[in-house]
């Protein structure tokens, strides 16, 4: 019990905090927090007991007394690789900004520091209230970061942004308090252990549950909810989008394990197929989508959302084997996103600027370093047998297969579907004919430290995916066997 | 028979007692000739007032008692209610310091129509009988309807003035016709006495009551904003001076629902079937045509004007619950709606006398970069009036929330985050301003920042902001970071406040 | 004997208010009003408030009224044209519709409730209610602090008259320099420009830049001032 979380949780915001008034060393000072949180959280997976039950380095004080609101935050099997990704990503972007040189460095690495802070703070609040607030508090940074550093149509595209998402946030807001009001038992309080004993009526549970899926699925985004995401991303700078789109969805996929499904059981038994069906749409909406899209941004941003599906896919199959790939996706997707990110804004540097397909081909031609690096990524996002994400994919299909036979079976088409627009992601940007203003190049020294670990880390997880399976899967599977149980005895959830 | 003279509890009684007598005062040091005594110890005497009255309010803190024959309660939710009053008073005197208004008006009279104003809403938060009801809320009503005029060369500012007073005497003489009824029905004019009145009798379905009620909700209702009765709100707060916006913005607020606190949840409680679902119904209309309302301005005194009416929603909403968790989720809201608005305000004060463009959005593009101070302090207020985490804003919503689930009012609940949804359209409009757009072309005067005259010279000096203004809006836009960080002070003293109507529970 | 004298008060506090609206000389009017005042007086003392009537014969037909006449004098009735309201015919037809059936309203309401009222005695009351005598003592005893606070409630809005007066004048550019001082007061003839109620009626220009204010009283009598 040596490692303090909040530690961990502050010091990004500390470290972007100095560099607010550290002028132009504001990049490094940020860059130093990053690094020091990303070696917090691998101490974190070292020193992690596996055998232990329950949540580890928990620390708990009292934040509100008067409305029974705790700071309480601990790490478990469910969020600690997530954690290690965010601290990963967040270094990365941290770093790759920093090479990059943006104007008002001190702004823009505060806000980066604070997302970061705001981003662990919801993967490592055990306090419903706690996790409402820096989920919302999560979006703050991002509207500033976008609307004054992004590309063009900024404003109107971040505001779309911000209130869209926040629509989702502010009903769970009132759901949270609802759920802590409504609980039965002596006053109230907001602590998540606490309320898993405080079942609340199937009624209550159901439009509580409704607001807060609302929420999680907007932030994905969702197949109906997803209107902000194509402005959204065409907007964001190019590394603040690697974090958003590598690390902002997978809170919204751990919301539902961490809170959904142990408070609302019977509820999650209850809209299973509904959620079940969205996923489904979701993939195949995305994969379409990444299809027939030219815009580079685009393509991850709906080959994301279809990810995402996979992951929401793995998780309401509400059976321990799904959601443990939903887990390992969820680290699989941020893990691959975020270079691949990287590689776009690559790309279109080579393409004179422009981020669509059409204008690119025939960059891998005086590029083999990166060239190899994309195909890594590439093959990993697709799923290919050997990388981890085949592993996730393969486990949220059989716990599926084991729910419901048919959604699976569609949903396969979705992983052939990744196949088809990743590799016409790369054929048509790196081979094909060379682009009218293409000027193939490789990568300097400086854009390999960003992406040279990145790809390490996906190979190395590719090698060795139990890492994450065998310390996730208890917890994982403690945190939907109320919902799992309802799952399986639908007369007896239907009267409380 | 010969009457018995009523005890005069003085000490009680001295919160009030400082804030008139300071407003004599004031208002005869203002005929001194030098014009050192008219421009700084006159408004120096006016903050001293404020002080003077918060401090006996934290000597008479715990007490709870009646004065002068029950005319006025002195509890908890009196002093703290008076505290956001008085903090909100001396936050407007920095503001007018070197403001047109009080050059105009003449120092002693205007700052002795804000001491006066103040008085009249201690007394109608402290109010327990209709009769001082009423004379609290024309002691509160009238000096204002004067203090809105009182940038008298600026056409819009008389306008002002005369619309609040019409309207305003509207609201007065529905809300005195509203009591008379209230009167007829219960036979009493002590709020214990109509308390009683409900509890012993089945007066509740009484359309006597029934049209009391509804014509005192009236009454309130323009003076606290809320819809149908807020259209007087755009208006009469962009054509007043700003120092003086700030001031009804805030300080009418918490008055008129300190009036709804006791009058509703303590003396028409045992009524509340009658009266809570339209309450409930007034808050959801309120917090839908505020925040709608707000959608298209582009002056921000307006936007303000349109932000408090939703917010008047907001705080409606812990008062139909009666219970003792909204009340204290009213109390605590009251006291965050003061640091963020004044915040706001201070900012828009600034840049007003900075810039040609008065209160236009315009005026705050590209404000980030300029002058990144006033612009973080607007960004707080602008972010915690949307109700974002980490301000104070947040915390005060989430009580309030918290309060209409609790009250079985949960449709509520739902309806304020749909009006805080809707509210972040134009709030982080402001904010996109600021930090997103570049500031405009046009040279940045220095010479005027008053709008068009009425009359009068064109050449009079510039108010420049002093570091008052910048200090009032770091010290409430710091506070509104602070309290949503760290809110346990407030609760403690919400929850102190929740004993005072000891009817609720 | 008390119907008659209800049915005779009534007619003539009816009679007066319509007059009031109908009549177009100023002075008419006010003289209508008079009358309407006095009327509700006895209706009041019908009910036994005697300390009321006495107030409303006081205060209102009495001293409002003198103030009434004086502006009327002081603006010059007789040959005021018609006011003209800037409405439509759209409007008119709207406001008249309005009316009626706001009209019908009352009356249904009037004549629903079967005027039972007339015929009964109304409410209970003690002896010695709302006489002069209790008024005075409520007033000094259980209302005394509303009443000390409508006192300074006068006492502000006198000044809140004088501030918004002064404007009249016009508030000359070094106007504070010439403001009315209590010591200069006490020492000598009152100074120009202190929005005094005879440069308010216009009698002596105000301020001593007399021009200057001058132009700015008739840019607001021009846009209709107060």
């Amino acid at each position: 019990m040596t490692l303090h979380l909040s530690i961990l949780l502050w010091l990004p915001a500390a470290a972007g905090l100095l560099g607010l008034f550290a002028g132009r060393a504001a990049r490094w000072v940020t860059l130093a927090g990053a690094l020091l949180a990303l070696a917090f959280s691998i101490a974190l997976i070292a020193d992690f007991d596996t055998s232990a039950k329950g949540l580890q380095y928990v620390t708990d004080q009292t934040w509100i007394a008067q409305l029974g609101i705790h700071y309480k935050l601990g790490v478990d099997g469910l969020n600690l690789f997530l954690l290690v990704l965010t601290t990963l990503l967040f270094a990365a972007s941290v770093l790759w900004s920093g090479l990059d040189r943006v104007e008002r460095p001190g702004q823009f690495f505060f806000w980066l520091g604070l997302a970061e802070t705001a981003v662990l703070g919801a993967l490592l609040a055990q306090d419903l209230a706690l996790f409402v607030v820096f989920f919302d508090l999560m979006l703050i940074p991002f509207f500033f970061l976008t609307g004054s550093w992004g590309g063009p149509g900024r404003v109107p595209a971040v505001l779309k942004l911000v209130i869209y998402t926040l629509v989702g946030s502010l009903l769970m807001l009132t759901a949270a308090i609802a759920t802590a009001v409504l609980a039965p038992g002596q006053g109230t309080t907001f602590v998540l252990s606490e309320l898993a004993h405080r079942t609340l009526g199937t009624g209550s549970q159901e439009w509580i549950f409704l607001c807060f899926a609302a929420a999680f699925l907007v932030k994905m985004p969702a197949f109906p909810l997803h209107g902000w995401m194509p402005d959204g991303y065409r907007a964001m700078p190019m590394p603040v989008l690697a974090v958003f789109s590598g690390v902002l969805s997978k809170v919204a996929a751990y919301g539902f394990l961490r809170i959904a499904l142990p408070l609302f059981p019977q509820a999650a038994a209850h809209y299973q197929e509904l959620l079940l069906l969205i996923a489904l749409a979701t993939i195949l909406y995305g994969s379409v989508l990444a299809f027939t899209t030219t815009n580079t941004r685009l393509i991850l941003g709906y080959s994301s959302m279809a990810q995402l599906g996979f992951i929401t896919l793995g998780i309401f199959a509400l059976r321990p084997e799904g959601a443990q790939g939903a887990v390992i996706q969820a680290v699989n997707h941020g893990l691959v996103v975020a270079p691949a990110f990287f590689i776009c804004a690559l790309l279109a540097a080579r393409a004179g600027g422009s981020e669509d397909l059409r204008d690119m081909g025939g960059i891998a031609a005086r590029a083999p370093v990166l060239a190899a690096l994309f195909l890594i990524v590439a093959l990993a996002n697709l799923a290919m047998p050997g990388s981890s994400n085949f592993v996730g994919e393969f486990l949220i299909l059989l716990g599926v297969f084991n729910a419901k036979i048919v959604i699976s079976i569609v949903a396969f088409t979705g992983v052939v579907l990744a196949s088809v627009y990743t590799l016409r992601l790369f054929i048509r940007s790196m081979h094909n004919r060379v682009g009218p203003n293409v000027v193939s190049r490789d990568i300097t020294v400086s854009d390999g430290l960003v992406l040279v670990p990145l790809v390490a880390v996906i190979l190395a997880f590719a090698l060795y995916p139990q890492l994450a399976l065998h310390k996730g899967e208890a917890t994982i599977t403690r945190s939907i066997q109320p919902a799992a149980q309802a799952a399986a005895q639908p007369q007896i959830a239907a009267t409380p | 028979m010969t009457p018995k003279a009523p005890i005069i509890d003085w000490a009680g009684l001295s919160p009030l007692v400082a804030l008139l007598g300071g407003a004599v005062i004031v208002l005869l040091v203002g005929l001194l000739r030098p014009r050192f005594v008219r421009e700084v110890i006159v408004p120096l005497l006016a903050l001293a007032t404020f002080a003077t009255a918060a401090g006996l309010g934290i000597w008479q803190w715990g007490e709870q008692i009646s004065l002068i024959s029950g005319a006025l309660r002195l509890d908890q939710l009196a002093i703290a209610l008076m505290w956001i009053i008085c903090a909100t008073g001396a936050a407007a005197v920095l503001l007018s310091w070197r403001a047109v208004a009080p050059r105009e008006a003449a120092h002693g009279e205007y700052y002795a129509l804000l001491l006066t104003s103040a008085a009249g809403m201690l007394v109608l938060v402290a109010a327990q009988n209709l009769v001082t009801l009423f004379a609290g809320l024309e002691l509160l009503s009238i000096p204002l309807y004067v203090l809105c005029a009182t940038e008298m060369r600026r056409e819009t500012s008389l306008e002002s003035g005369l619309k609040y007073l019409i309207i305003g005497s509207v609201g007065s003489a529905t809300f005195v016709y509203g009591l008379a009824f209230l009167y007829g029905a219960t036979g009493s004019t002590d709020f214990a006495g109509i308390d009683r009145a409900l509890n012993s009798s089945s007066l509740v379905s009484d359309p006597l009551l029934l049209t009391g009620i509804a014509l005192s909700v009236v009454g309130l209702g323009f003076k606290a904003s809320i819809a149908p009765f807020h259209q007087w709100t755009p208006d009469v707060y962009e054509g007043a001076p700003t120092p003086i916006t700030a001031f009804m913005a805030v300080a009418t607020k918490a008055a008129a629902f300190g009036a709804f606190l006791r009058l509703f949840d303590g003396a028409l409680l045992n009524a509340q079937a009658d009266w809570g679902p339209a309450l409930a119904a007034l808050a959801a209309i309120t917090i839908v045509v505020g925040n709608v309302g707000a959608l298209g301005q582009t002056s921000l005194k307006r936007l303000m004007a349109w932000s408090s009416v939703a917010q008047a929603g907001y705080l409606l909403a812990g008062v139909v619950v009666a219970t003792k968790l909204g009340l204290q989720a009213t109390v605590f809201y009251l006291a965050v709606y003061l640091f963020m608005n004044i915040a706001a305000f201070a900012v828009i004060i600034i840049r007003e006398r900075q810039t040609p463009l008065g209160d236009d959005i315009a005026a705050f593009a590209g404000l980030g970069t300029t002058a990144p101070l006033p612009a973080a302090v607007m960004t707080v207020a602008m972010l915690s009036l949307a109700g974002i985490p980490a301000t104070a804003g947040f915390i005060g919503k989430f009580y309030v929330i918290e309060a209409a689930i609790d009250g079985n009012y949960a449709w509520l609940g739902i309806v304020i985050v749909i009006g805080s949804m809707l509210s972040l359209a134009y709030y982080l409009r402001v904010v996109a301003a600021m930090w997103m757009l570049e500031a405009p072309e046009a040279p940045v005067s220095t010479v005027t920042g008053r709008p068009a005259l009425a009359g009068g010279d064109l050449d009079a000096p510039a108010p420049g902001a002093g570091i008052e203004v910048y200090a009032v809006a770091a010290v409430f836009g710091v506070a509104t970071l602070f309290f949503g960080i760290v809110p346990s002070p407030l609760f403690d003293l919400a929850v102190k406040v929740g004993s005072s109507l000891t009817s609720l529970f | 004997m008390a119907e008659l004298f209800f049915f005779i008060a009534g007619i003539g506090a009816i009679a007066g208010a319509v007059g009031v609206v109908t009549l177009r000389n100023p002075f008419y009017c006010v003289l209508a009003l008079v009358s309407h005042l006095l009327s509700l007086a006895a209706l009041f003392l019908l009910l036994r408030a005697e300390f009321v009537a006495a107030a409303q014969v006081i205060v209102y037909a009495g001293a409002v009224m003198v103030l009434y006449v004086f502006v009327v004098a002081y603006i010059g009735g007789g040959e005021q044209p018609a006011l003209r309201p800037p409405v439509g015919r759209g409007q008119r037809m709207i406001a008249g519709l309005c009316t009626l059936g706001l009209f019908a309203e009352l009356m249904v309401a009037t004549l629903g409730s079967g005027l039972k009222a007339i015929d009964s005695e109304g409410a209970p009351y003690r002896p010695g209610f709302g006489s002069p005598a209790q008024i005075g003592e409520l007033l000094l005893t259980k209302f005394l602090l509303p009443f000390e606070l409508a006192s300074f409630l006068l006492l502000i809005a006198a000044v809140g008259a004088v501030v918004l007066a002064r404007r009249r004048g016009g508030v000359g550019e070094a106007g504070d320099e010439r403001r009315m001082s209590a010591l200069e007061f006490a020492r000598g003839p009152a100074p120009l420009g202190v929005g005094s109620m005879a440069e308010a009626a216009g009698d002596i220009p105000g301020g001593v830049d007399a021009e200057s204010s001058g132009s700015v009283s008739s840019t607001i009598g021009e846009r209709g001032g107060w």
